[in-house]
């Protein structure tokens, strides 16, 4: 095998290898650059900064292990977002293990909660916590609350829990926050919430999956998107306090120009592999 | 059989009556029943698949077939994690298993999509053909676009990659959700009709004569 | 009273005409008239593919991914996967290739038991069959490590990724392409696609996976089902043209759309 050859079917290995010092390095080191707001996320970030101070939103937490690194820094600088306008937070989940995480991602935005914010469980925020069933349990919940949960992640009965005394339906919401994670549950927020009941909405997605919701954003049934790492970096930014998103952020700089170093490299070896098998 | 497929069909349509047409209290409460009904069989069903693989692992210790002690170790860990949820799901042990073993696991094989796409594209995208080249270039392009840096090095990709995003990205997305759809009309239609019972756990060949 | 809720005229009238043609179809369908479906490749491939790990004496790998039996939009691909899966294995059966099908979950871990078990019975090599190493139940999570491993201790020589694949897909196919498995890949999740299209050897795009499951199960009712479908596409196709149209030269559409 000649070294083209070897440079063209470059062993995985090397590449693992390139990728681990390209992410590893700048956050064990960190290196802050310039960083541009995407249209996306400066839409998603102005929509949830409209909501009227003292109103009541809908977040659905769909963060697992897999995915928090991404999203959760994002989410819980909204927590803190919303709290500070004195926005009311219900929490729910469709997964086990992401209602898991949302208890995770409260905990720690309530720790970067200025003095003086009210952040009572009960009163200023709830987390309602699984909800099984898929996109049916996000149906019967938007439809009555009461009906698919009795008591919240905790074991407080609804009816001792304050927030909870004049919301039972979707429509008692003034905006859902869908945090997807990997989960490819927007579609459900869409379908059974935004489109029946007119409650406007906006998500977070891993980063792959930015484009699959492209056509709900153009159409108007979301309201921007937090895309991946870079989408909760970039909040974290607009709402200045930057954190772990941000220190990622800067990683997938070097992961992502390490990228297409190898994409390029990978077309320059194969075009001159290509002229000398012409030449020979 | 037939009971499970009427039930499906008489409860699907309800479903679909309610979201087009208004309906008197009392229909709205039968499907908000209907409805609570689904989040508790759906937690049923989390059962099943742990109780298939219990079993498995426990005929591969039974009859000692190769890697049987891989399936102790299964076992040990079911039984130590689950008999501790059971106790109090909020235990500090059975938290602690979950956040430093679980979940770290969790986040580490997801992780791995990073290096096998690394590895991918230096293998695959590469100009071959016209088809090829214009795929080499649109990812470049929006890659760039979603470093964060990339904006800053390459100002152009902003715009241009926004559009493909947006613009042809977004309408060949919206075309193959259309069909998706459709496909998912299509399978109700079958389900309600007694046509399709996969969904109940049969299977029926159906061939042309 | 309004007798339909407002906002939603429009929806209805195309929720009629498109389950209406498809219920029109599927009667037509049990008359014996039975929508013809053309050949994909795909169908060509699935023999390629097996024939080719008979003469190297390799297994070949069906994964589906995702599988769910209570979530429509999963549901949809997965019966697909399934049906796909019913002719693969008679033709596995058939050639005496080795094959491995891996499930995430239990119901279709049963379902797919038995897929397999009646492919073997039906060429008569149910005694070629070892049913618990055939088709196996693996923990979502625990999956990837076993099939990765087992993908290079195996050298397998042939893979399908059918059925609704998500963040796997790349790290499946990546894996199985760096073996040097010949690989068929299809699914409606819109957003993998790309990835099983760009690593595949062949690849069918999203409704491909439905038509090639209706084909090789020769199931007049889905055949006839997608037949219903099409007519939805075509509608869909000319309200995209006249609202392009509409809106170029300055009509509001969206009053209309939203009745």
């Amino acid at each position: 095998m000649s070294l083209m050859d070897k440079l063209l079917d470059l062993d995985q290995r090397i590449i693992y290898a390139m990728l681990f010092i390209a992410l590893a390095f700048p956050i064990l080191h960190p290196i802050v650059l310039p960083m541009d707001i995407q249209a996306y996320s400066q839409e998603s970030f102005d929509f949830a900064d409209s909501i009227p101070d003292g109103s009541v939103v809908l977040i659905e937490g769909g963060l697992t292990a897999a995915t928090y690194p991404q999203g959760g820094p994002g989410l819980e600088v909204q927590i803190v977002h919303m709290l500070r306008k004195d926005v009311k937070l219900v929490f729910f989940s469709i997964g086990t293990e992401t209602a898991a995480w949302t208890v995770t991602a409260i905990n720690n935005a309530l720790a970067r909660l200025p003095a003086g914010v009210a952040a009572e469980n009960g009163v200023n925020w709830v987390h309602m916590g699984y909800v099984p069933g898929g996109e049916s349990g996000t149906a019967a919940f938007a439809n009555d609350i009461r009906s698919v949960k009795s008591e919240d992640h905790f074991g407080t009965p609804i009816d001792q829990i304050p927030l909870m005394n004049d919301i039972n339906m979707a429509s008692d919401f003034a905006a859902v926050f869908w945090w997807g994670g990997s989960e490819g549950s927007i579609p459900y927020g869409v379908r059974q919430i935004v489109t029946p009941f007119g409650v406007p909405m906006t998500g977070m997605c891993t980063t792959n999956e930015v484009p699959n919701y492209s056509p709900y954003i153009n159409s108007g049934q979301l309201h921007g998107i937090i895309g991946g790492v870079r989408g909760s970096a970039e909040y974290e930014y607009l709402m200045s306090m930057p954190g772990l998103a941000l220190g990622q952020a800067m990683a997938t700089n070097f992961g992502g120009l390490l990228w297409a170093f190898l994409v390029v490299l990978g077309n320059v070896l194969y075009f001159i592999a290509r002229r000398e098998g012409g030449n020979k | 059989m037939q009971i499970p497929i009427i039930l499906t069909a008489i409860i699907g349509i309800l479903m679909i009556i309610e979201f087009f047409f208004p309906m008197p209290t009392a229909m709205t409460s039968l499907n908000v029943t209907l409805r609570s009904f689904v989040t508790i069989i759906s937690a049923a069903a989390l059962i099943l698949g742990t109780l298939v693989l219990t079993i498995y692992h426990g005929k591969k210790v039974g009859t000692k077939s190769s890697e049987w002690y891989y399936s102790i170790i299964y076992i040990a860990a079911f039984v130590i994690t689950a008999g501790l949820g059971v106790i109090n799901v909020r235990d500090t042990t059975f938290l602690w298993i979950y956040n430093n073993m679980t979940s770290p696991i969790g986040a580490a094989l997801y992780s791995l999509t990073a290096f096998y796409i690394t590895s991918a594209a230096y293998r695959v995208l590469r100009a071959r053909n016209w088809n090829s080249a214009v795929l080499l270039v649109c990812a470049l392009i929006v890659l760039l676009m979603l470093i964060p840096v990339g904006a800053i090095l390459f100002p152009p990709v902003v715009p241009i990659g926004t559009w493909i995003r947006s613009i042809p990205s977004g309408a060949g997305f919206r075309g193959m959700i259309i069909g998706t759809s459709l496909g998912i009309m299509g399978l109700g239609v079958r389900v309600f009709t007694g046509r399709q019972k996969e969904h109940l756990g049969i299977r029926e060949e159906r061939r042309k004569e | 009273m309004a007798i339909i809720v407002e906002g939603r005229i429009f929806g209805l009238i195309a929720l009629l005409v498109i389950t209406g043609s498809i219920v029109y179809y599927m009667q037509k369908a049990y008359s014996g008239k039975i929508p013809k479906l053309r050949r994909l490749q795909a169908v060509d491939v699935i023999d390629e593919i097996l024939g080719r790990c008979v003469e190297m004496g390799r297994p070949a790998y069906y994964l589906m991914d995702t599988v769910s039996m209570d979530t429509p939009s999963i549901l949809a691909p997965t019966v697909a996967a399934f049906q796909i899966l019913a002719y693969t294995a008679r033709r596995a059966a058939h050639l005496g290739s080795k094959f491995f099908v891996p499930v995430t979950q239990g119901l279709a871990y049963t379902i797919a038991s038995e897929v397999v078990d009646e492919a073997y019975k039906a060429e008569n090599k149910q005694d070629e069959l070892k049913l618990e190493e055939t088709v196996m139940y693996l923990p979502d999570g625990a999956d990837r490590m076993y099939i990765i491993n087992h993908m290079w201790s195996d050298e397998m020589a042939g893979a399908f990724f059918l059925g609704s694949w998500y963040h796997k897909a790349v790290i499946f196919t990546e894996n199985a392409a760096r073996v040097g498995a010949m690989m068929l890949g299809g699914t409606d999740t819109t957003h993998n696609i790309p990835f099983l299209v760009a690593i595949c050897d062949y690849s069918l795009i999203g409704e491909e996976l439905y038509a090639l499951g209706a084909y090789l199960s020769e199931d007049p009712t889905v055949s006839a089902s997608l037949a219903g479908q099409d007519i939805g596409k075509y509608i869909a196709a000319l309200l995209i043209i006249l609202g392009s149209i509409l809106i170029t030269i300055g009509m509001d559409i969206k009053g209309l759309l939203s009745m």
